[in-house]
């Protein structure tokens, strides 16, 4: 892409120094997010995607977390050398994080109304007056009913998807160019996802922010997404552009990922389900760290880590073997030993 | 067709809200609110719907680790509600049932032998120690987990491997209908489809029973044979899974079907958008207690309480639309 | 396996590692009592013998090495056989009120209901008592001597081990695996002995470390107040009490009868502060957010 990025992380290292040993839950995170568009990062729980957004909200707890290396450079400024006054400003103003628990992320003794009030005040300086009238709009423009007489209740007195999207309001309140979304919609039950979903797509066309939606559901990142960021034990395995993603994927544990779930419009006898588990971070195998699970593991999978290739025209892997693997969905065949029960 | 292994008639589940200083009932929480159905010997029946709809409710209220408040279960035709706590003990060696939580379910002061051989010592299936643990390692190597793991505590595992020993527990006691709630929605993507799997498997070479209760409509259709779709304590649909596919009936499942986001970018939905959140249990909408947010309701809707009946082979729904 | 663990790491930490160091000590003297300080007679060992008929007390001498106190009594035979009632205080004290708290919190929380209500209310009303003069009252009432000490102590020191109890059963019966145990028909024994006990037993465990140290100094306590043990009894609270009319010192010297109050004093006030910081290490060990 020929736009400037408003968002590059640039070989991001990210660990937790525990008394165990060093969990590398980041390690060598490169992507760019574009002003406007939606990247999704997408793994399983320990794959890393929640600790890089919180690397670039510098919120990772000190001790025992630390960025290790690497840069985050938001709009020319590299995030990482931030005091932490400066950042302040930028949190909450120009990069606004939504998580995935709303209650747990509004502060149960305040009205949901002096909680946007506060952040509003906070950022843009305006009378405590004007900034209700502000919050009131807010919440209107996230779809709340009677938004006046909301903006006095408590977060208790709301529904799951109704504090989602109080939480959608006070992150948009001071107009950020980006907006981190932390699996905002695990918690929440599908036909209120959908609605989530649907407001965070309308809202990013009328403020023409970024978001970085990071979740584990396939579904939810082929819905929102423009480009996609696979993510594997503290690695981005496969970037590209959604579509590419989808029809093509080239590492094996993105074709894994795919064909593990159902789907509605196909019927078929068995999943292909990915074998073992994740491996611990504290524990990372030599090598490529898929090895464990690969079907196509061989030789040199063992020893070197495979480097984030450009395959074709911007279409990210890293694997040795994904020509490997094209050939075998040439053919057509099941690349996962199907057995569920594992003798 | 095949006989019916258990009959649910009229269940009804309440729980009271309780006030005051001195704890009057002040109200019910309709969790089940009469609903009947059945499931075939060998079949998988899914249940869906979403949080607080009461299909967890239903499945324990099934193996009466909640009571009644009123109606019958009906398991190889005896009645399960009216079985002395003797009988019930000799009972649940037929239904077994599977946790969501691979963590909670699993006591962490035992190790995986006795967690899976407590089965065997409850209803003397071993003669000793020796032919327990025979059988515990058995039964683990069906799931797919070495005997080598025997001697293990819990938190030792991933959660794909505590779901497989919570799936051994259920099994050792060789049942026939397993009760299945949500087992897969606490793991991990790539682990589902094993464990998804796993239970298939063992359906084949046990000709086990399934209720398979979740959330997930994907993971339930890929499973069932049958599917029930559940709304605030009601039923409101039941079918064969294609054909709830291919001509769902009632508006929920509908909106149900589409709400789902699927992966695959170019599939752009024509979505059906529901207004507003699952009204409270405590006090359901009058008449459908879907009609507050459903897109096609119409005059009878909010006042008439429409009937769960046949609209043409085995497919049942409550709608009014369908009366017209 | 799990309790190699706990123990490797209680002697990790400093604090506990003294406190295990000062128990195993206690340990010793209560062990070879008869060596360190020989019994006149086998049948009353628990006789604290006099070195003469003497009412002031004598400082730290030969064959006295501890001094005398009040009436002569060998400070050092009393110190040493006391050691052996306050752990027989201790443990029977403490180990009877911790099986009725379990017994009547296990029943409350896991039938519920009457049961519950009954139990409970029985239980406020215990509690609503001060325990200390409970205890003096029913001593008296029972009689002078360490045994009704002890019944009193047990008598009024259970609640809140049972209200522990109640709590952390209530906590674990409704957990997924509690349930499962149900659905696969074990009977209520199975169920509260495997599953839910074993798993609520390690607050009440470090509660009843904690209560070792307070026990003793009640009892001591009762003894100073004249309802503990009889005259001439080795214990430390009767030890204390010889010391009562001493405390001030003599003319001059206020710190001329030190002995008979600085050396029970210390050996009480170690033993509590020892168990205190063994169930304080526990805690911490068993605290799943501070690992």
């Amino acid at each position: 892409m020929s736009k400037e990025a408003l968002v590059e992380v640039k070989n991001l290292k990210t660990y937790f120094y525990t008394e165990e040993g060093v969990v590398k839950a980041v390690d060598g995170v490169d992507y760019e997010i574009y002003p406007g568009e939606t990247l999704g990062i997408v793994g399983e729980s320990g794959c890393g995607k929640s600790v890089t957004s919180l690397s670039i909200m510098r919120l990772v707890e000190s001790p025992p977390g630390r960025i290790e290396a690497g840069e985050i450079n938001f709009k020319g400024t590299d995030l990482t050398k931030l005091s932490e006054k400066e950042m302040r400003k930028i949190r909450g103003n120009d990069i606004s994080m939504i998580f995935q628990e709303p209650m747990t992320s509004l502060n149960p003794v305040y009205t949901v109304g002096d909680q946007i009030i506060e952040a509003i005040t906070l950022h843009k300086g305006v009378k405590r007056k004007e900034a209700r009238r502000q919050a009131i709009e807010m919440l209107q423009k996230v779809g709340i009913p009677l938004p006046e007489q909301r903006v006095d209740e408590y977060p208790h007195q709301l529904s799951g998807g109704m504090r989602q999207r109080v939480m959608i309001a006070m992150a948009l309140s001071c107009d950020p160019q980006l907006l981190i979304a932390d699996e905002p919609t695990t918690a929440l039950d599908v036909t209120i996802q959908a609605q989530i979903l649907e407001l965070m797509n309308s809202l990013k066309e009328s403020y023409g922010m970024a978001i970085m939606m990071i979740t584990h559901d396939l579904g939810v990142i082929a819905e929102v997404s423009d480009r996609v960021a696979v993510m594997y034990a503290g690695k981005v395995v496969e970037y590209t552009d959604v579509d590419t993603l989808f029809d093509d994927p080239k590492h094996p544990y993105t074709w894994g990922l795919m064909n593990s779930i159902p789907k509605l419009d196909k019927d078929v006898d068995r999943l292909e389900a990915i074998p073992g588990s994740v491996p611990s971070p504290l524990n990372f195998p030599e090598g490529c760290k898929f090895n464990t699970r690969c079907p196509l593991a061989k030789g040199k999978c063992y020893d070197v880590e495979p480097p984030l290739e450009d395959t074709d025209g911007g279409h990210m892997v890293r694997c040795w073997r994904y020509e490997h693997l094209e050939e075998i969905k040439k053919r057509g065949e099941r690349i996962y030993e199907d057995r569920g029960v594992q003798k | 067709m095949a006989e019916n292994l258990l009959e649910v008639n009229n269940l009804k589940k309440y729980f009271p809200v309780k006030a005051g200083i001195f704890k009057r009932t002040v109200a019910h929480v309709k969790a089940v609110d009469d609903i009947s159905f059945a499931v075939e010997e060998g079949e998988t029946l899914g249940l869906v719907g979403e949080s607080g709809c009461g299909k967890s409710t239903t499945g324990r209220t099934i193996l009466r680790l909640l009571e009644a408040t009123a109606g019958e279960v009906l398991f190889e035709g005896k009645n399960v509600m009216e079985l002395d706590k003797k009988e019930m003990r000799a009972i649940r060696r037929d239904m077994q049932i599977i946790f969501q939580d691979p963590y909670a379910s699993l006591n962490p002061r035992m190790t995986v032998a006795d967690i899976v051989g407590e089965p065997l010592d409850i209803h003397n299936l071993a003669k000793n120690k020796k032919e327990r643990n025979e059988k515990v390692k058995e039964i683990l190597e069906n799931v797919g987990l070495g005997a080598e793991y025997m001697n293990r505590y819990p938190h030792e595992f991933s959660g794909g491997q505590r779901q497989r020993i919570g799936v051994a527990r259920a099994l050792a006691v060789d049942p026939k209908l397993i009760i299945a709630d949500e087992p897969v929605s606490a793991l991990d993507v790539s682990v589902q489809a094993q464990v998804v799997n796993l239970l298939q498997d063992l359906q084949k070479e046990y000709g086990l029973t399934y209720l398979f209760i979740a959330h997930d409509l994907s993971v339930v259709k890929h499973i069932s044979d049958r599917v029930a779709v559940m709304y605030l304590g009601k039923l409101v649909e039941l079918t064969d899974k294609k054909e709830l596919f291919r001509n769902p009936m009632h508006p929920y499942t509908q909106s149900l079907l589409s709400a789902i986001p699927e992966a695959d970018p170019k599939k752009k939905k024509d979505r059906i958008i529901l207004e507003g959140d699952v009204p409270s249990p405590v006090d359901p909408p009058s008449g459908c207690r879907f009609h507050p947010r459903c897109p096609k309701a119409f005059e009878p809707c909010p006042v008439k309480e429409p009937e769960f009946k046949e609209y043409g082979d085995g497919h049942f729904a409550a709608c009014h639309l369908l009366d017209q | 396996m799990e309790w190699k663990e706990i123990l490797t790491r209680l002697i990790k930490n400093k604090l506990s590692l003294f406190g295990l160091i000062i128990i195993l000590f206690f340990v010793l003297v209560a062990v070879f009592a008869p060596y360190l300080a020989p019994p006149r007679s086998p049948e009353d060992a628990y006789e604290i013998p006099r070195a003469g008929w003497q009412v002031e007390p004598q400082p730290p001498r030969e064959g006295y090495l501890f001094g005398t106190a009040q009436g002569s009594y060998d400070i050092f035979y009393g110190m040493v056989w006391g050691t052996r009632t306050a752990f027989r205080i201790g443990v029977i004290v403490v180990g009877l009120s911790s099986l009725f708290g379990i017994i009547i919190g296990t029943l409350s929380a896991y039938y519920g209901g009457i049961i519950d209500e009954f139990f409970m209310r029985i239980t406020d009303v215990f509690m609503s008592i001060p325990f200390l003069v409970a205890a003096m009252v029913l001593t008296t009432i029972l009689g002078k001597g360490l045994d009704n000490v002890m019944i009193a102590l047990v008598t009024f020191g259970w609640m809140g081990t049972a209200r522990l109890m109640r709590s952390q059963v209530l906590e674990i019966k409704n957990e997924e695996f509690v349930q499962a145990s149900i659905a696969l028909g074990a009977s209520d024994t199975r169920i509260i002995f495997k599953h839910i006990i074993a798993n609520c037993i390690f607050p009440v465990l470090i509660q009843a470390f904690m209560r070792m140290g307070s026990m003793v100094i009640t009892a001591s306590a009762l003894s100073f107040l004249g309802v503990g043990a009889p005259e001439g009894y080795a214990d430390w609270g009767q030890m204390i009490t010889f010391a009562r009319d001493w405390i001030l010192g003599g003319q001059g010297s206020a710190l001329k009868y030190w002995y008979t109050v600085v050396i029970p004093g210390t050996a009480i006030m170690l033993f509590s502060l020892s168990w205190n910081l063994i169930g304080d290490a526990f805690r911490d060990i068993l605290d799943p957010k501070l690992n």
